[in-house]
């Protein structure tokens, strides 16, 4: 593989012919290396599902990285810019995989012991005192959570707040227009502080309490 | 992509940390259309510039209060870290 400077990598890949193609055979691949490291906790090299998940991103990464090369600052390494957009371009495709089809009523729903599935868990890792105030903690929280919220608002809140779900998918699962799942977020997160606060818990201190 | 198969679990909730400052604390809620882009534009000079050594919260303090609230940026700049042969992002963000 030629070793390039950035400005050689710019010059390459707006380059005709033979110039460009090896430039970009020598991008896919660097890309290509760089996926199996990058993926690492999401999706072994040995699934069969990476294969075809890494040559898709870094066929659309080429592509998106031929049409970007104007954006390119100099900030960093040009090979580290072009990972950064595979990588963004295979997380994104990553967490949209893992949320389809997730029931929200299972995720942030309840039964008759409590919430089907931890809402907020005390750290495993905490010593034993320091876990027994966090766990008496998280069960105010999540009987506040439980007793103030209405039932759309915990499920926007947990599922956003706690589990990350992205809020395109949230929206559209909950029927809602963005701006309005974002007011239904806020007034919940407002309602929660308000009532820790009424009962004499101040955010900031349990925040406090469970910083590493 | 495929249909997630309904043998798999659920998605595993946020670290402890991170999801009570969401939802304890005072950010913006609209993070990924006001933050996430700015910070994802410039993450290869963030993660360049760690490693190299440099202290995160002097040269990009805004990068590194961002990634302790949003575990999607977060992941994307461990992921770079571990590209450039720098694994486990944890200590590297410290």
């Amino acid at each position: 593989m030629t070793k390039r400077t950035n400005d050689s990598w710019l010059s390459d890949l707006r380059a005709d012919g033979d110039v460009q193609a090896e430039a970009l055979e020598d991008l896919r691949s660097t890309l290509m290396g760089g996926l199996p490291y990058a993926l690492s906790g999401w999706l072994s090299p040995t699934d069969p599902a990476f294969t075809p998940l890494a040559e898709e991103v870094t066929q659309e990464a080429l592509l998106k990285i031929l049409d970007s090369l104007h954006t390119f600052e100099g900030r960093s390494q040009f090979t580290t810019w072009a990972h950064k957009i595979a990588v963004n371009l295979a997380l994104s495709k990553l967490r949209r995989r893992r949320w389809t089809d997730v029931s929200l009523e299972e995720l942030t729903g309840e039964n008759d012991s409590g919430p089907a599935h931890p809402w907020l868990v005390a750290d495993s890792s905490a010593g034993p005192d320091q876990k027994a105030e966090q766990r008496d903690m998280l069960e105010h929280i999540n009987r506040i959570i439980r007793e103030e919220l209405t039932d759309k608002q915990r499920q926007a809140l947990v599922a956003r707040l706690v589990y990350g779900m992205p809020t395109d998918l949230l929206a559209k699962e909950m029927h809602m227009e963005r701006n309005a799942l974002y007011k239904l977020i806020f007034d919940a997160r407002e309602n929660l502080k308000r009532r820790l606060e009424a009962e004499g818990l101040s955010p900031r201190e349990v925040l406090a309490a469970f910083e590493r | 992509m495929d249909e997630q198969s309904k043998d798999e679990p659920l998605p595993a909730p946020l670290d402890l940390a991170t999801a009570l400052r969401r939802v304890l604390g005072e950010s913006d809620l609209d993070w990924e259309n006001s933050s996430c882009p700015e910070v994802l534009r410039i993450i290869d000079e963030y993660v360049e510039r760690l490693t190299k050594g440099e202290d995160a919260s002097e040269c990009m303090p805004m990068v590194k209060l961002h990634l302790e609230e949003c575990p999607d940026c977060c992941a994307e700049c461990d992921a770079l870290l571990r590209v450039l042969g720098f694994g486990g992002g944890e200590q590297q963000r410290a």
